[in-house]
């Protein structure tokens, strides 16, 4: 393992009783770049985010954060000292005002940036004065980033960070994450919104029932991945597989067969010719291998 | 700043328990009159006192407080939502609850002290005299044995979901400690007798003047160490579980 890499996983698992709610992950988050990880709900992204946390133990597996052993108390506690974490349900003190909260997380770093507190707390509009219970959600999760970025961490780790935003605030905290990255932090994000993924990150994780499902580049998806529909004619036998480089995932319905290519889309089309097959080549969009990747066999 | 934490999230309760013990207090001494003179066998105003302050009724009070401020810590911020934002923290688990097991002591400890505080400086209102240093003793005991109880609903809080079913299973913990005190097998160790212990009796017999052999002599210090170790293994035992346990 190295810690050139912001996260790093070598088959984490976690069970829940019978349960598996993460299988054998292996993952690697770059530096400097931001990481979406998309999975369904349920999919694993909140229990791996919470394994890289200590908050949950592993069941088996590895895994580092900026080079820290996730599982030994005292190297969490370094993880925690140089990441922050921006939670799911955005839980902060209710009963402490604003103010209150910035100057009790400040507390814990050092090198906290009170211009970069002050700058966010102006642009984000927030109270200081106001019981954090008394704000809305959209404000909260203001707050729990003006808490992340204030102590300049080298990581952040959001767990569906658009929850609950209406549109204006999402649009800000897309354009905030993209401000951090260009700063030279790492962002970690989990989200279901493929929209919001598609247009901020560098490189997409996919997790499904606990397995990673996909790891790559952004841009390398859009430009190598196809959608390639296969059309048998009455005649001709329609192949129940095709074990060619290069293909994902195969869907086949009456005499139409689906196939999404990550790479080897000529020698995939070429094949398919070979059996008689009109075949359409489409480009994807990040929504389009998602839905191919997690959704359920018919 | 984390006992600022701590503190935050005790302090309404430990107010409306200062107030709540206040109260009762107040109401003892400015109503000893009427209840003296109802009383089935003349009472002094020493044993007035320690017959509904430190025997009765605000003792039970005082327990029923000092459950109801050990209620909490991370499984129940967990239920609240918070503790994602909480273990996130650069703070090791065991800090957490080191912190909030000792803001919860000296809340205790405080409240224990009010009543040693309001009674001797409230009896002159009504023309009488409670010895300072003697209420100073049943403070000590309030806050020695309360410091376990503190501890015995810490622990359950740590192990028990739910906001209430912690401070059902302490004052299940404490009516049974009560109960068992009276059986056969420890009737011969009165040390382990909390209840007794934090009633006091013993120090009404003491001369209760102003010097500190007369002060400390009379009190139980094996009873009271006894039950300073059982609260430190009962917070250890949270810290244990607190630091083991998943928050998922």
């Amino acid at each position: 393992m190295t810690d050139e890499l912001a996260i790093e996983t070598h088959g984490l698992t976690r069970h829940y009783g019978k349960v598996e709610a993460v299988r054998g992950l292996s993952l690697a988050v770059e530096r400097q770049c931001i990481t979406g990880f998309l999975g369904r709900n349920g999919a694993g992204k909140s229990t791996t985010i919470k394994m890289l946390l200590g908050m949950i133990r592993p069941t088996a597996g590895t895994g580092r954060v900026l080079g820290y052993n996730i599982a030994d108390p005292a190297q969490s506690l370094q993880i925690r000292r140089r990441i922050a974490y921006v939670g799911e349900d955005k839980g902060l003190y209710g009963y402490m005002t604003v103010a209150e909260l910035i100057r009790f997380t400040r507390s814990f770093y050092p090198d906290w940036q009170p211009h970069i507190e002050a700058r966010l707390l102006k642009a984000y509009q927030l109270p200081p004065g106001r019981k954090v219970k008394a704000i809305s959600k959209g404000m909260r999760t203001k707050l729990a980033l003006l808490l992340a970025l204030a102590r300049r961490p080298e990581l952040i780790i959001l767990d569906e960070p658009s929850e609950g935003l209406d549109p204006v605030s999402i649009e800000e905290l897309l354009q905030t994450l993209q401000e951090v990255r260009a700063g030279g932090t790492s962002v970690f994000f989990s989200s279901h919104q493929l929209s919001e993924v598609e247009r901020i990150t560098d490189r997409v994780l996919m997790i499904d029932h606990g397995q990673l499902v996909m790891n790559t580049r952004l841009g390398d998806l859009l430009d190598n991945y196809r959608n390639i529909v296969m059309e048998f004619g009455a005649q001709a036998p329609v192949p129940t597989a095709f074990a060619l480089a290069g293909v994902e995932r195969l869907r086949i319905k009456g005499r139409q067969v689906w196939v999404l290519a990550s790479s080897n889309v000529e020698g995939i089309v070429a094949h398919a010719r070979t059996l008689d097959a009109t075949v359409q080549v489409t480009p994807v969009n990040l929504r389009d291998v998602f839905l191919d990747l997690v959704r359920e066999a018919p | 700043m984390l006992w600022y934490k701590m503190w935050r999230e005790s302090r309404v309760r430990f107010a409306i328990s200062a107030v709540a013990l206040l109260w009762m207090c107040g109401a003892v001494v400015l109503l000893q009159q009427q209840v003296r003179a109802h009383a089935d066998e003349p009472l002094s105003y020493v044993r007035y006192i320690w017959h509904a302050v430190y025997k009765a009724n605000a003792l039970d009070l005082y327990i029923l407080l000092v459950i109801v401020l050990g209620l909490g810590g991370v499984q129940q911020e967990h239920a609240q939502g918070t503790a994602g934002f909480t273990l996130s923290l650069p703070l090791s688990r065991w800090r957490l609850v080191a912190t909030r097991a000792v803001t919860g002591w000296v809340e205790v400890a405080v409240l224990a002290l009010l009543p040693a505080l309001l009674i001797p400086l409230l009896s002159p209102w009504v023309g009488q005299t409670f010895p300072f240093l003697r209420a100073l003793q049943f403070s000590v005991l309030w806050a020695g044995c309360g410091m376990v109880i503190f501890a015995l609903t810490f622990f359950f809080s740590t192990v028990l979901a739910g906001a209430y079913s912690p401070a059902i299973a302490s004052v299940a913990a404490v009516v049974g400690c009560s109960m068992s005190a009276g059986l056969p097998l420890f009737e011969r160790f009165p040390a382990l007798d909390l209840i007794d212990t934090m009633h006091g009796a013993q120090l009404l017999l003491s001369p209760g003047n102003a010097s500190l052999g007369a002060f400390a002599v009379p009190l139980p210090w094996l009873s009271l160490g006894l039950y300073a170790l059982l609260a430190l293994c009962l917070t250890g035992v949270a810290g244990v579980i607190t630091a083991r346990r998943d928050f998922p």
